[in-house]
């Protein structure tokens, strides 16, 4: 095994990693602030390839300029959701509130095949089916500007996170609803916020990913074990756990596909994933497991 | 009790009994012959497919309705199940039969393996959990190369290979499962397994604090329920012949046996078959009608979902037990019918109540509890040090110190809820420093928690059985003094048959105290029971407590309002930034000029006198 | 809330009953015969489904068209579609429910062979004859009576390519000596490299390169190297879903891996496949077919007439089998004059088409044998030729020549 392989699966690793970080973040922060794990997040995320998909076609824009307007647009659906359904569900009942996702996640599959149909809508750019070449690794370039793009967002969060009051109104919710109540914060307005952020999220990643992945209604299956692993990996409700979770999860897929069987890759995923939570169910940097 | 009202007593509860284990083997026995007179293919599949999925629903129902454990990864044992008797057919020619017993002892086996450490977990991260597991098993198969599994064909003795062409063969044997798994599920509804059961679902801290082991109740549920899943798991498979990982393994299992429970009613004994009855020929109508556009049926199925959520989040059963039978009479009929079908206030029999643990007599100011060099950290951070205490029989003790003075860490430490980092713990002479909170409360110790933790769904009587259930230290004369006289002292008998998440705070507290003390313990701790009480309900707390200790208990109280606590206890214990700092009479530890330091600050020792 | 868990329970119960009995709906009208048509129309296959969908859809307005079954008096055909869904169970209750509820006197289905497997299964206990294009040469080694297929099926398709291939090479004064197999481990690519393992010894030619993957694959750029470094003669692609088919020789171009690629199925070539990869990545691919547009007269219309229907340029097997099938339905019927499955079944096995249009997309006549299976049928290799797919094999059939890859 060559040096230059095992440089390919780790940049290969990190630029899935930087995609999944999207997703994952999103994920999190909703069950963080929420205490909700929202089965529908990959919808939102094909939901914004579809999105990326007509306008790219229909108008030309570059869907990497797309990725702001569109992961806007996903929020406010994000936002009918939080408001109409989840709000409507009691709290702390955990049964009702999965099913309720996972009916949002039916629904949406499928409203897109209903609507679109199933052929697979691929967009291809300038940069899909071009290559760079440095140190002879191969690197997809349409998967590069998706992971950079990917990394401004992430650095736009955790300022907005750290930085604004909104942010650290979210936070403080997530760490405990009845003081963030106790100082004045929304506690249900931050809810319905959280939520928005989450899903807006999904929604740039699908207009990112869908330059090198074509769009179609039932793609979001494979990204949902993805999203749990980053997201029990680097701690329920941290997005920062969340990121790091993510290039971690891109990274073992890489390289346990130069040590095991191809086959078997996910495999070691499930196994890390069980490990952990076996282990430190609160992942690296997550919060205290509350009784 | 007069001979005959006894008499009355037993036959009433044989009647009942009766009725009860009768409802599943008549409705089976219906099934069975209903369904023998279909002769549409398609019809005796829909049956089968029900029978079987009620099954499947039941099992779920074991770990994760009564348990209260979610497991979204039920598939594993179905699919477990199905792939072994498979796997044995195909390579060794091992009849379905024999397969039937493999699987399910294997499937049991991937329970207890799985569970074991999972079940640690709690909420959400078990949840989790439970999710890799079926995909850990659907990539294996798949690798190994079983991605599209035949039965081998044996149309000429379909009996000996379980092969039927006629579903209703099929139909039969899975509603005879279901009718032993339902009544299996009523039995657990009367015996004392209900009550263990629902502790550890409603509250396992309080559940551990009353001497359950939910880790092993929680065992038991999950490998009975898996293995019973992957007992259907091989006839489901030879039902369809054909079998993908993802057929066996996929989500799509593990939802289904969650969405029956939640649309009938999770924790019920019939929830999932009403959910069932429900769902399934649903989904297949919306088929029937939608299924020649591209995803309209799914995209119904998912709006009925959110619909059936939003409506009825607890489940078909629990709204229909909330209807007024006055104002709509026939939905009224069924929820009686419902009510008597469920049982949900038969104290469990006699012999279940208070199995007594085997332990020496008490000797007279003998220590119960010592804490020796006591100290736990959290990181950087010491919140209790070199803590030595003995308590001694009879004692009335009190731990007093001010706010953030490492009480509640010092309490934990003494019930075993959480574990010193430095130091020892001994209970009667034995080490007991790793001991879990479960055995410290069947040894006799028990508690009362800060934030009252009654088991809320269960009824205020239900809660003292609890106390009661697991290693109480001697067999009391009868049930009636063991459950009662507690809650007649504590004055809440005549409220026995309300839920116990319907009383007022100071009524919980006293709820608490009552099923603490039902088992008799040797030492019963009280974490915090002043705070929030009134005066007339701090009077009235006093006086049971005051009342239990003539009787013979040791108590130790630990709070934080020094002048109350001075004036119950004979002994007075000081504690400031984790430091033991006083330990004597009241009179003489209140007047020590460290201990008004400690609560007052420096500036008000002078004026103390 | 007492009053919505009422209303509530009153709408479910009235709901269940209803949907149950909507569920029950009847045998079609007497003056239609109905035949079924079952396929993935949800879930990642869908495409293949919609796609088989048009090609019934077009055979039954063809044959209604020109006059129905004139020996049932003109009667029409009537398509009656069911989706198989994601799992066996859905599959074989939709095959259960089409057979006993609508009277189907033939059905088509289900393009993944275990789906093909599981509602032969039920086709054989109904006594409805299937007709299918799936690839599992299981299906036709059971010994039933009621399951046909058309076109050739994995080890013939592999046995065959292989021959065709190594003659192409000695023609262009080359070799075909070790050769690369890299796919998923959905059940189609594992029954094409289960009959390549064994037949490509056979044929001296070494395995250099085995990668299988569970799909989606993740990162292609890893196998186009290794097959880089490998370096065989030919390369046999097995990815199946979209993403992977696009990524695998996207990732070989990349590489500037140039060699013989034979891939199993319509996914590469699909108007999207196209799409995404552009005319000049896909030159010189080939794929193999079940049936395909021939250079005759009847295939070329149909091309014609598809084209305008749906506004995509070619056509793949999932329509061109389908329709075929629906025509060799079609005969039976006439044959058998009576919608009776089991009349139709026995019409079916001693059917021998010389004609088209079912032979205008087999190549061949259509005879089936004791097992169900036209042996007749001559496996199809489709290649990329400046940005429209032909077919380069057989070559009484073909509508151009293989082009060698530079």
């Amino acid at each position: 095994m060559s040096l230059t392989t095992i440089l390919q699966a780790i940049v290969g690793g990190l630029l899935l990693g930087g995609i999944y970080a999207l997703l994952a973040a999103g994920l999190t922060l909703i069950f963080g602030v929420m205490r909700v794990i929202n089965f529908a997040q990959a919808e939102f995320m094909m939901l914004g390839m579809f999105a990326g998909y007509v306008i790219t076609t229909g108008l030309g824009i570059d869907p990497l300029l797309l990725a702001l307007p569109i992961g806007g647009a996903l929020a406010l659906l994000g936002m009918v959701m939080a408001q109409g359904l989840l709000e409507r569900v009691p709290r702390g009942d955990h049964n009702a509130q999965l099913i309720l996702t996972l009916g949002v996640s039916l629904v949406l599959q499928n409203l897109a095949l209903v609507v679109f149909g199933p052929t697979p809508r691929p967009v291809v750019r300038p940069y899909t089916n071009s290559y760079w070449t440095p140190f002879e690794l191969f690197i997809n370039e349409a998967r590069l500007f998706a992971c950079l793009a990917s990394l401004v967002i992430m650095i736009a969060l955790y300022l907005f996170l750290t930085r604004t009051w909104t942010g650290r109104a979210m936070r403080a919710t997530a760490d405990d609803p009845v003081a963030a109540g106790g100082v004045g914060i929304n506690v249900r307005r931050t809810h319905v916020l959280a939520f928005m952020v989450g899903t807006g999220l999904a929604g740039v990643a699908g207009t990112l990913i869908v330059t090198f992945m074509a769009a179609a209604p039932s793609i979001g299956n494979d990204f949902i074990i993805i999203m749990f692993l980053a997201i029990v990996l680097g701690g329920l409700g941290s997005v920062a756990g969340a990121t790091f979770g993510a290039f971690v999860v891109g990274l073992v897929q890489s390289i346990s596909g130069l040590l095991l069987p191809l086959q078997l890759q996910n495999v070691m995923l499930f196994v890390v994933f069980v490990l952990i939570l076996l282990v430190r169910p609160q992942g690296l940097f997550g919060l205290r497991q509350r009784v | 009790m007069a001979a005959s009202g006894v008499r009355a007593a037993q036959l009433e509860t044989l009647q009942s009994r009766l009725r009860a284990y009768s409802v599943p083997v008549i409705a089976s026995v219906m099934f069975i012959a209903v369904v023998s007179q279909i002769t549409d293919f398609y019809l005796s599949r829909l049956a089968a497919l029900v029978a079987f999925w009620a099954a499947v629903g039941m099992t779920w129902n074991l770990i994760g309705g009564y348990a209260g454990q979610l497991s979204l990864g039920h598939a594993a044992f179905v699919g477990l199940g199905g792939y072994v008797a498979l796997v044995l057919q195909q390579e060794f020619g091992i009849i379905p039969w024999i397969g039937l017993l493999a699987s399910t002892a294997a499937a049991a086996l991937a329970a207890l393996i799985v569970g074991a450490p999972t079940l640690r977990l709690s909420g959400i991260y078990f949840s989790l959990a439970t999710l890799a597991y079926p995909l850990i098993l659907q990539v294996l198969f798949t690798y190994w190369g079983y991605q599209e599994a035949l039965i081998p064909a044996h149309p000429e003795s379909p009996f000996l290979f379980m092969q039927w062409r006629d579903n209703r063969w099929y139909a039969a044997i899975f509603g005879t499962i279901l009718m032993f798994c339902w009544l299996a599920t009523v039995f657990l509804e009367r015996s004392h397994w209900r009550y263990l059961l629902t502790a550890v679902r409603e509250d396992e801290a309080a559940a551990s604090a009353v001497g359950i082991n939910t880790w092993l109740v929680k065992l038991w549920a999950f490998v009975i329920s898996g293995s019973v899943a992957g007992m259907l798991g091989v006839i489901y498979a030879q039902m369809l012949f054909v079998v993908t990982p993802e057929t066996m393994f996929g989500i799509g299992v593990s939802v289904q046996a969650l969405v029956i429970n939640l649309v009938g009613g999770v924790g019920y004994a019939i929830g999932p078959l009403l959910g069932t009855l429900i769902t399934v020929p649903m989904s297949q109508a919306l088929e029937a009608q939608f299924g020649s556009i591209s995803g309209a049926a799914q995209l119904v199925y998912g709006l009925v979902l959110i619909i059936v959520v939003l409506t009825i989040p607890r489940g078909l059963i629990d709204e229909l037990r909330r209807i007024d039978p006055v104002q709509h009479p026939t939905l009224g009929k069924l929820q009686a019918w419902l009510a008597r079908g469920t049982t949900d206030a038969t104290p469990p029999p006699e012999s279940d109540v208070l199995t007594a643990v085997a332990s020496a007599p008490l000797a007279k100011g003998e220590v119960l509890l010592k804490a020796d060099g006591l100290g736990k950290a959290y990181g950087g951070v010491i919140a209790l040090r070199h803590f030595n205490l003995e308590i001694r029989q009879h004692e009335f003790i009190g731990i007093v110190g001010p706010n953030g003075a490492g009480k509640t860490t010092l309490f934990d430490l003494l019930t075993g809820f959480q574990r010193p980092t430095s130091g020892r713990l001994y209970m009667r002479g034995k080490n007991v420093t790793c001991a879990a909170p479960y055995r410290l409360a069947r040894s006799g110790i028990r508690r009362t928690f800060q934030i009252p933790r009654p088991f809320g769904r269960l009824s205020v009587y239900e809660n003292a059985v609890l106390g009661g259930l697991v290693g109480a230290t001697e067999i009391a004369a009868s049930m009636d003094e063991a459950i009662w006289r507690p809650l007649r002292a504590v004055g809440l008998a005549h409220l026995a048959n309300k839920p116990a998440d319907s009383l007022g705070p100071s009524q919980i507290r006293l709820l608490e105290v009552a099923r603490a003390v039902v088992s008799r313990p040797t030492l019963l701790l009280l974490d915090e029971p002043l705070a929030g009480l009134d005066a007339s309900e701090v009077h009235e707390l006093i006086d049971i407590l005051r009342g239990q200790h003539s009787e013979g208990l040791t108590i130790v109280i630990v709070d934080h309002a020094i002048g109350t606590v001075a004036k119950i206890v004979e002994r007075l214990v000081v504690i400031d930034n984790g430091i033991l700092i006083a330990d004597g009479a009241p009179t003489e530890v209140t007047r020590m000029p460290h201990v008004v330091e400690a609560y007052l600050g420096s500036r008000w020792n002078h004026a103390r006198d | 809330m007492a009053a919505v868990s009422v209303r509530v329970c009153r709408t479910l119960l009235a709901g269940m009953t209803s949907m149950f009995a909507v569920g029950l709906s009847g045998a079609g009208a007497q003056t239609t015969i109905d035949i079924g048509l079952m396929g993935p129309f949800s879930g990642p296959w869908a495409e293949h489904g919609q796609l088989m969908r048009i090609g019934a859809e077009m055979a039954i307005e063809d044959i209604n068209k020109q006059g129905g079954i004139k020996s049932l008096g003109g009667a029409k055909l009537n398509l009656v579609v069911a989706d198989t869904g994601p799992s066996i169970e859905t599959t074989t209750n939709a095959a259960q429910r089409l057979l006993s509820q609508r009277g189907l006197s033939a059905f088509m289905c289900c393009f993944l062979s275990s789906f093909s497997l599981a509602a032969s299964e039920i086709g054989e206990r109904q006594q409805v004859p299937m007709l299918t294009f799936s690839y599992s040469d299981e299906l036709v080694r059971r010994g039933y009576k009621y399951i046909f297929r058309d076109s050739s099926g994995a080890d013939i398709q592999v046995r065959a390519a292989i021959k065709l291939l190594q003659g192409q090479a000695a023609a262009n004064g080359r070799k075909i000596e070790s050769a690369a197999l890299i796919g998923d481990n959905t059940g189609a690519t594992v029954s094409y490299f289960k009959s390549l393992n064994e037949v490509l010894p056979q044929n001296s030619v070494k395995i250099v390169l085995n990668r299988v993957w569970t799909p989606p694959l993740t990162d292609a750029i890893p196998v186009a190297l290794a097959l880089r470094d490998a370096n065989p003669d030919i390369i046999f692609l097995g990815a199946t879903t979209f993403d992977d088919s696009v990524a695998i020789v996207r990732g070989l171009n990349a590489a500037r891996v140039k060699k013989l690629m034979l891939g199993n199925g319509a996914q590469y070539i699909t108007p999207e496949y196209l799409q995404a990869m552009g005319a000049a990545q896909v030159e010189g691919l080939m794929t193999t077919q079940g049936t395909a547009i021939t250079k005759d007269t009847y295939a070329a219309d149909f091309l014609k007439r598809f084209r305008e229907r749906t506004k995509t340029s070619w056509t793949v097997h999932d329509t061109t089998s389908v329709y075929s099938e629906s025509w060799i339905i079609k005969e039976a019927l006439e044959k058998a004059a009576s919608t009776d499955p089991k009349k139709v079944r026995d019409a079916i096995s001693s059917l021998h088409i010389t004609t088209p249009p079912p032979t205008a997309f087999n190549g061949s006549e259509i005879k089936f044998d004791v097992n169900g299976q036209n042996t007749l049928a001559p496996p199809f290799i489709v290649q990329w030729q400046n940005g429209l797919p032909v077919l380069v094999t057989p070559a009484e059939v073909a509508v151009a020549p293989l082009k060698w890859p530079s």
